[in-house]
């Protein structure tokens, strides 16, 4: 396996009001291509200045970031913009679901921003990999949250990316539509996707395979568990 | 699925709200049209109207000829007369075709209310070659012509009697003049010599009306006229200025409540967009995520005040149109003067100029709010809340 993502010595402060709070503190990390990766740690940890690091939304302040053998830290907000747009399929706990568009819709929204056009067929296909053909022309208001969820996870898969970052994908379901979503990222990882997840669920750090801990913006812990992908 | 239809779907969102801008946008369009009509409409029915009425020239006394031409067209008494003695020999000049004698007073009623009366000779009818007249002509010394405005309020038909109280007089309607859309309307016409024994006016005369059988000897006969003692002329040309300076104001006016409206609308725009940024700011920063440039994020918020703008500026254009006959009545009423016929016509040009004004007052609204939007945080987008 490659190295898909780097993080080298990464710094990331930022003031909040007279105080400086250093998010990140020399944070070395490498993620796999092909890895399911946990973040876990207590709130303020440094778990979201990751995730907008690791997702191209934010830049360090020192330290290097390799992203798909892109230096992160060297683009500008145009390249990052592609980098997002290209890399990374975003998930998050509020779905982000445009409500007056329909699933499908929902799903080839990303399209509108890239070069990669008339993807109906592969928003069609993905819709039914994660059980939604049916509603396929509803409106996210006539979705469950489950489902709104499994539109957002086909919706960042449109552009066929590399990474799958998911912020508390399960934050705001019961525990059976939170469980059909784990069944989906179990999927997708045993199909190669890397997937990293920043959650406060200990029962989806579980199903990952690797579990990074992070406290007072240093990694405390980063550990292999027992699930692997499937070959 | 593109930006466009993104644009459009987000403004159904809030369909109230829309609506509401839309609409003010609708009314702001259809008040730069009515405008914009009525300042070509106005000097083009003017035009026509002068064209129509043969008038050539105006003679009147000393004074200010110019003052008694004008309201000798709009209504108006002047207190300085010319010697009816002018009349016959001004229409004897050579060059001179019709030379008809008027002679305007106002009567005060009761309620305050100011009448009209035209005292106009035979041959006034050749001035007025567009009137369409309900019944006769002056049938006798006591018949009276009445206009269309003046018939229904004083609700007098062809034949019935009319008596006014201020001047102990009564007359029989002969004829009513069908409506023209100008002052004529609400004007009552006696004979000359009538007139000017119901208003001890014997022998005078407010104006002469001239019209001439060639208007290239123009310069020739207005200086034989002006020869005449105590006789000043007044051309066509110096009366539609002074119609045009007496208007003036008005238009002044009307542009002043239009821009105001421009402005209210506009900033209504902006603040219906700003506020749906406001609330979108999330799912603006959630599209730079997932690949939305700042231009991409600015153009879904232009777009949007775009189709409000343009689709408010075709709505108000429509409504222009469509209401043009109450707005010219409107404005007929308005103005201190107003020639007959429509202002407000179909024209392709300034329907097209209204459309294109609301179309760019979208594009400049809309440049706040898409900056605002375009500058959408992603990492602020997906903070957990």
């Amino acid at each position: 396996m490659s190295d898909l993502i780097t993080l080298n010595k990464v710094n990331k402060t930022y003031r909040r009001g007279r105080e400086q709070v250093h998010a990140l503190d020399g944070v070395d990390l490498t993620i796999q291509q092909g890895e399911f990766v946990a973040v876990v740690g207590p709130s303020g940890s440094g778990k979201s200045t990751l995730l907008n690091i690791v997702g191209a939304m934010d830049q360090a302040n020192t330290g290097k970031v390799t992203i798909a053998n892109q230096d992160v830290t060297a683009l500008n907000e145009k390249g990052l913009t592609h980098l997002r747009a290209d890399t990374i399929g975003f998930v998050f706990q509020q779905f982000f679901l445009q409500p007056t568009l329909t699933a499908r819709e929902n799903v080839l929204l990303p399209t509108l921003f890239t070069r990669q056009k008339h993807l109906e067929s592969r928003a069609d296909e993905l819709l039914a990999r994660v059980g939604l053909a049916e509603r396929a022309n509803h409106l996210p208001d006539e979705l469950s949250g489950g489902e709104m969820q499994r539109v957002a996870i086909a919706r960042a898969l449109i552009n066929q990316p590399k990474i799958l970052l998911a912020d508390e994908p399960t934050g705001n379901l019961d525990s059976r539509n939170a469980e059909a979503i784990y069944g989906l990222l179990d999927e997708l990882h045993d199909e190669g996707l890397t997937i990293i997840v920043v959650t406060h669920s200990e029962e989806l750090a579980m199903r990952a395979e690797r579990r990074i801990h992070l406290l007072d913006g240093c990694i405390s812990d980063d550990k292999a568990q027992g699930k692997t992908r499937v070959a | 699925m593109n930006l466009l239809t993104l644009s459009l779907k987000n403004l159904q969102r809030r369909k109230l709200r829309t609506g509401l801008s839309m609409a003010g946008v609708a009314i702001a369009t259809a008040a730069l049209f009515s405008l914009l009509s009525f300042n070509t409409g106005f000097d083009r029915a003017l035009q026509e109207e002068m064209a129509n009425s043969g008038i050539h020239m105006m003679a009147s006394t000393e004074g200010c000829p110019m003052e008694a031409a004008s309201l000798a067209l709009h209504g108006g008494e002047i207190p300085k007369f010319l010697d009816a003695r002018r009349l016959p020999e001004i229409g004897d000049m050579p060059g001179i075709r019709t030379a008809a004698g008027m002679l305007i007073f106002s009567l005060i009623e009761d309620e305050g209310k100011a009448i009209f009366f035209y005292g106009v000779g035979d041959n006034y009818r050749d001035l007025k070659p567009h009137w369409k007249i309900r019944g006769e002509w002056f049938t006798g010394p006591d018949s009276i012509i009445l206009g269309a405005e003046a018939a229904r309020v004083e609700k007098r038909e062809v034949g019935d009697k009319v008596y006014f109280p201020g001047i102990d007089a009564e007359f029989t309607v002969s004829g009513i003049v069908e409506r023209t859309g100008s002052e004529d309307d609400g004007f009552f016409f006696l004979p000359l010599d009538t007139a000017q024994k119901v208003f001890k006016k014997q022998g005078k005369l407010t104006a002469v009306g001239i019209s001439l059988a060639n208007v290239e000897e123009f310069e020739q006969v207005k200086g034989k006229i002006e020869t005449l003692p105590d006789v000043y002329v007044v051309t066509k040309d110096q009366i539609m200025q002074q119609i045009s300076s007496l208007t003036g104001s008005s238009k002044t006016l009307m542009a002043a409540v239009l821009v105001v409206a421009l402005v209210v609308s506009f900033l209504g725009v902006i603040n219906t967009v700003l506020m749906s940024v406001f609330e979108m700011l999330r799912e603006f920063g959630y599209m730079r995520c997932i690949g939305a440039s700042p231009g991409h994020i600015f153009r879904i918020v232009l777009f949007e005040t775009l189709l409000l703008c343009l689709a408010g500026g075709v709505i108000g254009a429509i409504f222009g149109m469509a209401f043009a006959s109450v707005t010219d009545q409107w404005l007929h009423n308005l103005l201190p003067y107003a020639p007959a016929g429509r202002f407000i016509l179909f024209d392709p040009l300034i329907i097209a100029a209204s459309i294109l004004f609301a179309a760019l007052a979208g594009v400049l609204a809309g440049i706040i709010p898409g900056l605002k939007a375009a500058h959408a945080s992603p990492m602020e987008a997906v903070r957990n809340v």
